[in-house]
């Protein structure tokens, strides 16, 4: 089986005030303005080529409004479309959105609004494209590289576990099976990493995190550095997940959204014959993290 | 009347029947964690609710909330995200087991 989907493409997320949230983004996390219109900011890491990664709207609420994955290829989202027809998936065609073609629109059974898409403006990273130097001066804050997955809540995760399966043919790389065998949660991917969205049980439409990478142990502690001296909510970390393996700190902006720097340098990469990694539900601490071995107080229940 | 920098409010909380001093300009979980007590938050942006009392009595300024969390009508009846809310008079406030408020226990120097 192929794999169809880059990317995580974009997430948009519901800002409470977006001139503060702005401020923070882009001093704080340290992403780069690519564009701003009206009640939406446009937003990327340093190193991603095409326009925007981060799409920051003002709401009344906080949480995530969408997610957007990026297909390989063009006759991808055509595939897809016959997916979603054999499947019997409502969906809408989006035929342009700010500097990006058309996309298909659907809501996935976890109550998330999803698109698939192509074609977005290739704008180039920070960096030139004939003898780049490995990163470019000057920039700000934590300054990850680059969005890299995401995770959100589900009231039936098998069901939407399921959907992302079939109908979009991501693969599990993890899963947590409670003491009847059932995957209550799913780390999905396409993209070799070991997610691209991952699943858990919680609120329809619930947003539990978006992730930026980092990648070296010193950008993690140079992330938890900067969050501190902001004054930042911090959540957990630095510290490990069991699951991928991956190194971490949650944090939250501004608004109350859990955010995440990730690091993937620790993580393995997936072959296509990879076999899903199985966690107990009575292992949920050191699954989720690996050196405290128990949950925080949040983990679970705060989500927006 | 002008208020100076050190006017604070007193807020009472039941039970366990606390009183912590919050400043004007404070919000009122930042007043709680600086009398060294503790109560259950998430997000501390207004947008997860979990830092969610009751006023039994007094005014506060809402702040910055989402209104998923907390509604209009929700306000009417007292609620109030302790994360953004500051006083605006001297407060009385409900405690749930939801809140789990606590005392911690701080090093004492020599008696």
């Amino acid at each position: 089986m192929p794999y169809r989907i880059s990317r995580l493409g974009t997430v948009e997320i519901r800002s409470l005030d977006l001139d503060r949230d702005l401020d923070y983004y882009t001093n704080v996390l340290g992403l780069q303005l690519t564009a701003r219109e009206g009640r939406t900011a446009y937003l990327k890491g340093w190193d991603e080529r095409h326009a925007y990664s981060v799409m920051l709207t003002e709401a009344d609420q906080a949480g995530m409004a969408r997610m957007a994955f990026r297909t390989v290829d063009p006759e991808d989202l055509d595939y897809y479309e016959n997916r979603l027809r054999k499947f019997s998936v409502k969906y809408d065609v989006i035929p342009e959105d700010y500097r990006r073609g058309r996309a298909l629109r659907f809501t996935a059974p976890s109550g998330h609004i999803v698109e698939l898409y192509n074609e977005m403006d290739y704008t180039g990273n920070l960096l030139p494209t004939v003898n780049p130097a490995p990163w470019p001066e000057g920039l700000k804050g934590i300054a990850p590289p680059r969005l890299d997955h995401t995770l959100v809540t589900a009231p039936d995760p098998p069901k939407a576990i399921q959907f992302f399966q079939e109908v979009l043919e991501f693969r599990v790389s993890e899963m947590l099976v409670n003491p009847e065998g059932v995957p209550i949660a799913a780390w999905l991917w396409q993209r070799p990493s070991p997610h691209d969205i991952a699943i858990v049980p919680g609120r329809a439409g619930g947003f539990h995190h978006a992730a930026f990478t980092v990648d070296s142990a010193d950008a993690l502690f140079r992330a938890a550095d900067i969050l501190a001296m902001h004054k930042a909510r911090i959540d957990y970390g630095p510290g490990r997940h069991g699951i991928t393996r991956g190194t971490t700190i949650y944090f939250f902006d501004p608004s109350g959204n859990r955010l995440e720097t990730f690091g993937g340098y620790t993580a393995y990469q997936m072959d296509p014959d990879c076999r899903a990694i199985k966690w107990t539900t009575d292992q949920i601490g050191p699954a989720v993290f690996y050196y405290s071995q128990e949950l925080n107080e949040t983990f679970l229940s705060v989500y927006t | 009347m002008s208020r100076g920098a050190e006017c604070s409010y007193t807020v009472r909380f039941s039970p366990p029947g606390d009183t912590v001093a919050c400043g004007e300009g404070e919000t009122i979980l930042a007043a709680i964690m600086r009398s060294g007590a503790k109560v259950m938050f998430g997000c501390r942006g207004g947008g997860c609710g979990t830092c969610k009392m009751r006023l039994i009595s007094g005014r506060v300024d809402h702040g910055r909330c989402s209104a998923a969390v907390l509604p209009e009508a929700e306000k009417r009846e007292g609620a109030f995200l302790s994360c953004q809310a500051r006083p605006l008079s001297d407060l009385s406030v409900e405690l749930t087991a939801a809140n789990r408020y606590r005392k911690l226990i701080y090093w004492e120097g020599p008696r």
